[in-house]
């Protein structure tokens, strides 16, 4: 797996590959998995505000309602703990799913931070 | 009376302390037992669903039918409105939604749409590929009234992944929100990546199997060729291997039509691998010519995993072109044998009744006795030389060793056959080391083989030309060789030439059995000797014999080096091990 070298932000990562993963794995696979997470906080971003919340019903339906095209549908915080560690918690998760997808994206991750 | 209060509070706030700490600590021994219960419960859940994964699949390598068995599972296992997979196969992508009645065309829209995302997201260059979407209704009881045509409230996908490839996804939905927890995701997650590695070990067995099979099939001396059945049902070439090249004198990348065709026109090979595919039984052809030569062609069916299934047909060629020379030579030595035997019969039977007549003078008398004679020799000369064949074959052929002069031995049968070399105005000469050192061997037998080598060389030396005879020490070993300027031996005859039914065309012609050289490599090999041969067509040959100058052995080995006499040739006879019903065709 591409490493990822400091200093990131480590909010803006994790909700890159949330949103990555969010067609290729379904929402509920997405969130279920995300929220397990306790150190994290899942909000849904819309232009003009941002929905808090750690309820997935309501991630679910504000994710219904946004254009999938358009922008993010997901943001994440890190509100507690190193937000290095509990991003690698979050990667590890989701590779417990499917390694696969998890090298993939996080190749894909690796290639934007790169190009940034 | 306050101390006596106060102790009773304190004794009964320590009871109570004491009764909540073990009620807590019950509890705790209770959630304890209860999770390692609800861990072992998953745990046997999780391989109760492998089980059945595993057994539905079987040997099964095709992707589609691997996802719709997974899909078919997890349909069983837990509630959903949906579920489906799509799977890249060649160049299209195969999808197949389970659902029932209730389910309408928009929601099977917005399903497939997800499945789409979810692979174009994996591997973009899927946008172009066209997708065969399938659905099969009823299947799956969703346990409602009404039709659901909603947003679908839960939905996960399972990415199908072997060998490091994306393959498709399997994805799940239900028109309720919120439908699945983590850990029902993460069984099917498992069950799916178990499946994958299932199958990627299979893969490995198979190809490691192959390999090994592919490995023996070529290194096979017989021709061997697999014609397997593609998906579209025509026959392809699977694998030839470098004899079946050979003998069919076509390239490793030829096709199965010409594969066929270059087995000749004999036979309607295509009719008969079809016949072979029909009945499931092999068949037998035992001699087909195919270019200058013959084989015998084995078409044994090739089943599949499930040993009912026809897969293709496997081609087996054996070249018999020597075997059936030999029964050539064998049907040729037969008549011969009958031919010369009842010569010598005839002049006997003829002159018999010349002198039963008692007319004739008496010179004729004598000329009469004495052609009896002459055959009865020439017949006596003919039955010793089968009954050596005979003794040759069986083991049971004795020399008797004595301590001699080699060169005395060669000069009284050169001396013999000078009359016959005059007569064929060919000239005899023989060239021997004085120095050669008296050995022991079988005088009369190493007389007779001196003899039959002089006289091959006669036989096919032409008038002018010469044969000579030389002895010298070579090595250890009394070299004795008989060279001629005559036709020569072609290569192709070579190897034949000391079999017991070897006889070239022009002896044939001429008098004699043949056995000649077969019973002089027999005795040459009973001294513990070897014998070789040298020739070039238009040139003439050179036959010699090395034979020891110290046998190691002596009375003791004498019966013992019979039995390493050559052994006789023998005519393979080739049967179809495990297949007694085979056909043989012709």
């Amino acid at each position: 797996m591409p490493h990822l070298a400091q200093p990131y932000d480590y909010n803006a990562l994790a909700s890159s590959l949330l949103n990555k993963l969010l067609p290729i794995l379904g929402r509920d696979a997405v969130i279920q998995t995300s929220y397990s997470i306790r150190e994290l906080e899942l909000t849904t971003a819309s232009p003009n505000r941002t929905h808090r919340t750690n309820r997935t019903n309501e991630v679910d339906s504000r994710l219904r309602g946004n254009d999938s095209k358009n922008g993010n549908y997901i943001s994440v915080k890190v509100v507690r703990g190193d937000s290095q560690v509990v991003f690698d918690q979050l990667v590890e998760e989701f590779r417990e799913l499917s390694p696969f997808v998890v090298e993939k994206v996080m190749g894909e991750l690796h290639e934007e931070q790169e190009g940034n | 009376m306050n101390e006596v209060l106060l102790i009773s509070i304190a004794v009964n706030f320590a009871l109570a302390a004491l009764v909540v700490f073990f009620s807590f600590k019950d509890e705790h021994k209770k959630n304890l037992l209860t999770n390692q219960q609800r861990q072992l419960s998953r745990t046997l859940y999780e391989v109760s669903i492998l089980n059945q994964v595993s057994e539905k699949i079987e040997g099964a390598r095709d992707y589609p039918s691997i996802a719709q068995t997974i899909a078919l599972t997890i349909e069983q296992l837990m509630e959903v409105t949906t579920v489906s997979y799509a799977i890249r196969e060649n160049d299209e992508i195969l999808a197949k939604t389970y659902t029932d009645d209730n389910v309408t065309d928009n929601y099977l829209k917005q399903v497939d749409g997800l499945m789409r995302d979810s692979m174009e997201a994996m591997d973009s260059d899927i946008r172009l590929l066209h997708v065969k979407h399938e659905v099969t209704r009823s299947d799956i009881k969703t346990h409602s009234s009404r039709p659901i045509d909603t947003f679908a409230g839960s939905i996960f996908h399972i990415p199908l992944v072997f060998h490091n490839t994306y393959y498709g996804v399997i994805t799940v939905t239900n028109k309720t929100p919120n439908k699945y927890v983590k850990a029902d995701m993460e069984v099917l997650y498992k069950i799916v990546r178990q499946t994958e590695r299932s199958i990627e070990r299979l893969e490995e067995v198979v190809t490691s199997e192959k390999g090994k099979l592919d490995a023996l099939v070529v290194s096979l001396p017989s021709g061997a060729i697999l014609l397997s059945l593609d998906t579209n049902g025509y026959l392809a070439l699977s694998t030839i291997n470098h004899a079946a090249c050979d003998f069919l004198g076509i390239p490793p990348t030829a096709d199965a039509t010409r594969v066929i065709a270059s087995l000749g026109t004999s036979h309607d090979f295509v009719r008969l691998i079809k016949d072979v595919m029909r009945d499931k039984t092999s068949m037998m052809l035992p001699e087909v010519p195919i270019k200058d030569k013959f084989y015998k062609i084995f078409l044994n069916p090739v089943f599949g995993y499930d040993a009912n299934t026809i897969i293709g047909v496997n081609v087996t060629l054996q070249d018999v072109t020597r075997e059936k020379e030999l029964d050539q030579l064998k049907q040729t030595f037969t008549s011969m044998i009958v031919h010369e035997l009842r010569a010598p019969l005839v002049s006997i039977k003829g002159a018999s009744m010349l002198l039963m007549g008692n007319s004739l003078p008496p010179e004729e008398e004598k000329k009469m006795l004495g052609t009896i004679k002459v055959s009865v020799d020439r017949m006596l000369n003919q039955v010793s030389d089968l009954l050596d064949s005979s003794k040759l074959e069986a083991g049971k052929f004795d020399i008797s060793l004595s301590k001699g002069n080699i060169n005395s031995v060669i000069t009284d049968r050169v001396n013999i056959l000078n009359y016959d070399a005059e007569t064929r105005k060919v000239h005899l000469e023989s060239k021997l080391d004085p120095s050669m050192p008296e050995f022991e061997f079988d005088p009369e037998r190493m007389g007779q083989v001196v003899n039959n080598l002089i006289s091959n060389a006669l036989k096919f030396t032409k008038a002018g030309g010469t044969v000579t005879v030389k002895s010298c020490v070579e090595n250890g070993f009394a070299a004795i060789s008989v060279q001629d300027t005559g036709v020569g031996i072609p290569d192709d005859k070579k190897a034949l030439l000391f079999s017991k039914y070897s006889q070239l065309e022009s002896i044939a012609k001429s008098k004699g059995t043949g056995l000649g050289l077969y019973i002089s490599k027999g005795i040459v090999e009973a001294h513990h000797g070897k014998i070789k041969l040298d020739s070039e067509v238009g040139k003439g040959t050179t036959v010699t014999v090395m034979i020891p100058l110290h046998q190691e052995k002596k009375e003791a080995d004498q019966s013992s080096s019979a039995s390493k006499v050559p052994e006789p040739i023998t005519i393979p006879v080739h049967h179809l091990p495990g297949h007694p019903g085979n056909v043989v065709v012709n």
